[in-house]
């Protein structure tokens, strides 16, 4: 008897016991049916116990202790659903796109560049819209946006730089799969290193953005997400030639290994090499430097970071450059320090490794290290002004990730930031009695601590970030950075959005100021220079909009201004022959509004057209300076048409410059001088893409109306005078480019 | 009486598991599945990235491709799906390479070889 009944027990218990958690899957609608949704969240309503969907889509849930047997279901750009649990032990969840989002999350290749339903207002420039263009390097990926704008420091060298509200690129943050590795000696070349082949995304930020990456990012951020190793294709080839003769070649081969194929490994491999010596406007210097790059990267993948456990990305990268430009007749090999042949030499090499791991402890709890360190060696002529220089850079990023009720989220943290940037200069001749040789040293050393918590309300329509971070420079003391960032989806096609903060950063004085080496001027240094401060803030308004399945749009505005207490300017207007290295603790506004629409008809016409009017200015014993290189008024369209079969695809994009305020040259002899404002020009970019399984051949025309600035190079035929100038290159200089290309993919 | 007892205690039981069993009918299978006309190693993650989009598999694992075979191990809950429909799905799985057709078949035990074991 006893037997029986501790028989029936156990099995009656056992039978309660199974019933004790759920299990089930999370799926959202795509296109072509369902996808499963690893990251989203479930919880038994009225409670906080959640789960996360983990790699496989799969969720498991306690039901210990629930009466309301109803799960919450929600994920990003997903209609947050509720559904009736009941007696069941495994359910399968189907949430809709949400209609508000529906332009603004999933990532596919069928549409192109998209506004980001992140509570930050952030353009994502993906694959589809790299493609609209030869996209080369980063530089030439932003042919088709508005946001970024990439402007030559050096025309010798090609040097470039990315801005956005008309700052210079130093102001925003560009980071590298979310961690900064263009600072310093890598900012000067950087952004042209990273070829369009191994970015998948490319995320565009504008004003201060989250505090978790750090104190910059005063204008905007600009994230590169490079192709994920396990979604990359298997096997991927860019070839490019253009009428110059550069050719580029990209090879990335991306596999999974390991016994039960949890790693996976992405290897890109670059070259260009250089053009033939081009020489249109006759003024004896190349149009473009000759440039010859070796870059090869390889990234690795363990795991998915929503799931419990183990996982981490680990990317190294090496690269090679050597840039040489100048006169026709400039050998880097012979005239290097030449008194007779003006040219500029540059040669790095830049070893980089970064590593990112994360141990999800639960669906709530999360530790995530991030390490990234570079290390670059830079021996380079600038005319007669020797420049050799090394940089080691390191950066440690610990943080704990807490959801702490329901969706609401807490991030806290600790950093640290080294950077120790050695620079060597000397003369083989010195005509103008320069007398800033020697050597520099710039240190970093910021230890720092950081929490950001986001709170969504109203099933998402209401998304606060409020952040700050403390961070101690090893000269100047503490410096607060707070943060905050709110999204407000008024209706479900309008979204508001604004932000607010402040930033800082140290200056990297001729890594960021390629123009003191190779300008005759002299360096005097006034004073040390403080670090540059700044506060940002910004609004937004974004609508979205279906016409049937036919016409789909996106129309935004967006008004930015920042405000620096300290920024640095060399002052060149107290002696023409002179650069005066001090602090500018006058007022320095920074105002720009954007307004753009975009248009998709039939999902195979897509229209793009944007303004911008910018006004940035300091004020200099009361008088109002604008800066120079940023056009009040600039506006740009793109046109994309592609055949139904997907085989054919047009692009065309035009943009136009209002006219810019250039340095002053008023104290020259009068052959040197130059306007106060350049002149309004348009360009010109057309491409045609022909695609036939796994080829894809594409050719184009840059700048097809042949628009070109004249005299680029003041005092072009006396290099080594003192009224040789580089700096006042506003437009394009090497005229129409034709060039052709062929990809070919295996998925 | 003690008879009675135990009858109408096992009835009740029976009753009770049967009424619980029918509220948590789901349960967790292992099907072991053995696939073949794969042709490079790409294949066994596309296949499995089409069985993660199904409803009820939980978990799919594949051993290393040996000649033109590798064999899948998929846990999943009956209440939702079953070994025939998995089979299915592994079988109208697009080719990794040519998107247009349909490539991976699944190699059945024969009878024989099933009675033997």
């Amino acid at each position: 008897m006893i037997k029986t009944i501790a028989c029936a027990l156990l099995l009656l218990f056992s039978t309660t016991l199974s019933a004790q958690t759920i299990k089930g899957k999370l799926f959202g609608t795509t296109d072509n049916g369902k996808e499963i949704l690893p990251g989203g969240t479930v919880l038994w309503i009225g409670t906080t116990i959640a789960a996360t969907a983990n790699e496989n889509g799969v969720f498991e849930l306690s039901s210990e202790g629930i009466t309301d047997k109803r799960i919450v279901a929600t994920e990003q750009g997903f209609k947050t659903d509720t559904i009736i649990i009941g007696d069941k032990t495994y359910v399968s969840v189907i949430l809709r796109k949400s209609e508000n989002e529906l332009k603004s999350v999933t990532v596919t290749d069928s549409r192109a560049a998209y506004l980001s339903s992140n509570t930050i207002k952030t353009e994502v420039i993906n694959q589809r819209e790299l493609s609209k263009a030869a996209c080369c390097d980063l530089a030439g990926c932003f042919g088709t946006q508005a946001s970024v704008q990439p402007q030559t420091t050096n025309v010798v060298t090609n040097a470039q730089e990315l801005r956005i509200l008309g700052l210079s690129g130093v102001y925003n943050q560009v980071l590298f799969d979310g961690l900064p590795m263009i600072q310093g000696l890598t900012y000067t070349y950087g952004i042209s290193t990273y070829p369009g082949t191994v970015v998948d995304n490319i995320y565009v930020s504008k004003g201060t953005t989250s505090v978790l990456q750090g104190y910059e990012s005063i204008s905007g951020q600009i994230n590169l997400e490079s192709k994920q190793p396990d979604k990359a294709e298997r096997i991927y080839l860019n070839g490019y030639v253009n009428s110059f003769g550069e050719m580029h070649l990209n090879v990335n081969v991306a596999s999974a290994l390991g016994k039960k194929k949890k790693w996976h490994s992405l290897l890109a491999l670059h070259t260009v090499q250089p053009a033939g010596k081009t020489d249109g406007n006759k003024d004896g210097f190349l149009d473009l430097p000759q440039l010859t790059r070796y870059m090869i990267y390889n990234k690795w993948r363990y795991g998915n970071d929503k799931a419990k456990g183990l996982s981490t990305q680990i990317g190294l990268r090496l690269v090679n450059e050597k840039r040489t430009g100048g006169q026709m007749n400039f050998n880097p090999e012979t005239d290097k320090g030449s008194t007779t042949v003006y040219g500029q030499s540059v040669q790095y090499i830049q070893p980089e490794a970064y590593a990112k791991t994360t141990y999800r402890l639960s669906d709530k709890n999360a530790i995530m290290l991030a390490l990234s360190g570079f290390y670059h060696d830079q021996q380079s002529w600038f005319g007669t002004t020797n420049y050799t220089a090394t940089q080691y850079n390191a950066y440690i990023n610990l943080q704990h990730e807490w959801q702490w009720y329901r969706r609401h989220s807490l991030k806290y943290g600790l950093s640290y930031r080294y950077q120790n940037l050695t620079e060597n200069i000397s003369f083989s001749g010195n005509p103008t009695g320069k007398t800033f040789a020697g050597m520099y040293t710039t240190k970093l050393s910021v230890p720092g601590a950081f929490a950001e918590n986001t709170f969504h309300w109203r099933d998402d329509k209401i998304v606060l970030i409020t952040g700050a971070r403390l961070d101690q420079h090893q000269v100047w003391g503490k410096y607060f950075t707070p943060r905050t960032m709110l999204k407000y989806v008024l209706h479900r096609n309008h979204t508001l959005r604004a932000s607010a903060g402040s930033g800082w950063r140290q200056v990297n004085l001729f890594s960021e100021q390629n123009n003191l080496l190779t300008g005759s001027r002299d360096v005097i240094f006034a004073e040390t220079l403080k670090p540059e401060s700044a506060v940002n803030w910004g609004l937004s308004h974004t609508y979205t909009f279906e016409a049937g399945k036919k016409v789909s749009g996106t129309l935004s505005a967006d008004f930015y201004s920042t405000h620096f207490s300290n920024q640095f300017f060399p002052d060149y207007d107290t002696d023409p022959t002179k650069a005066i290295i001090k602090n500018f603790e006058g007022i320095s506004w920074s105002n720009g509004l954007q307004v753009e629409a975009s248009f998709i008809f039939f999902k195979q016409l897509e229209f793009r057209t944007a303004y911008n009017y910018l006004d940035v200015y300091r004020r200099e014993n009361k008088v109002k300076v604008t800066l120079p290189f940023n056009p009040r008024n600039r506006a740009m369209a793109a046109i994309s048409y592609r055949t139904k079969n997907n085989q054919w695809q047009a692009d065309a994009n035009a943009h136009w410059f209002d006219k810019m305020r250039l340095p002053n040259t008023q104290n020259s002899p009068v052959e040197y001088r130059r306007p106060s404002y350049s002149v309004p020009y348009a360009t010109l970019n057309v491409q045609l893409t022909y695609r036939i399984k796994k080829l894809e051949l594409y050719g184009g025309c840059e700048n097809v109306a042949n628009y070109r600035q004249a005299k680029p190079i003041i005092s072009a035929e006396n290099p080594f005078g003192k009224y040789f100038d580089l700096s006042s290159v506003w437009g394009p200089t090497r005229g129409r480019e034709f060039y052709f290309g062929v990809r070919y993919s295996v998925k | 009486m003690q008879k009675v007892i135990q009858i109408i205690l096992v009835i009740f039981v029976a009753v009770f598991s049967l009424q619980a069993s029918a509220q948590t009918t789901d349960s967790l299978k292992t099907a072991t599945i053995k696939v073949v006309n794969l042709h490079c190693t790409n294949d066994m993650p596309t296949i499995k990235k089409q069985l993660q989009n199904q409803e009820g598999v939980e978990e799919i694992s594949f051993t290393d491709i040996d000649g033109d075979q590798s064999i899948f191990t998929v846990s999943y809950h009956n209440s939702a799906t079953n070994q025939q429909q998995i089979e299915q799905v592994i079988e109208s799985t697009p080719g990794c390479d040519d998107k247009s057709s349909t490539p991976y078949k699944v190699k059945k035990e024969s009878s024989r070889k099933k009675k033997k074991q």
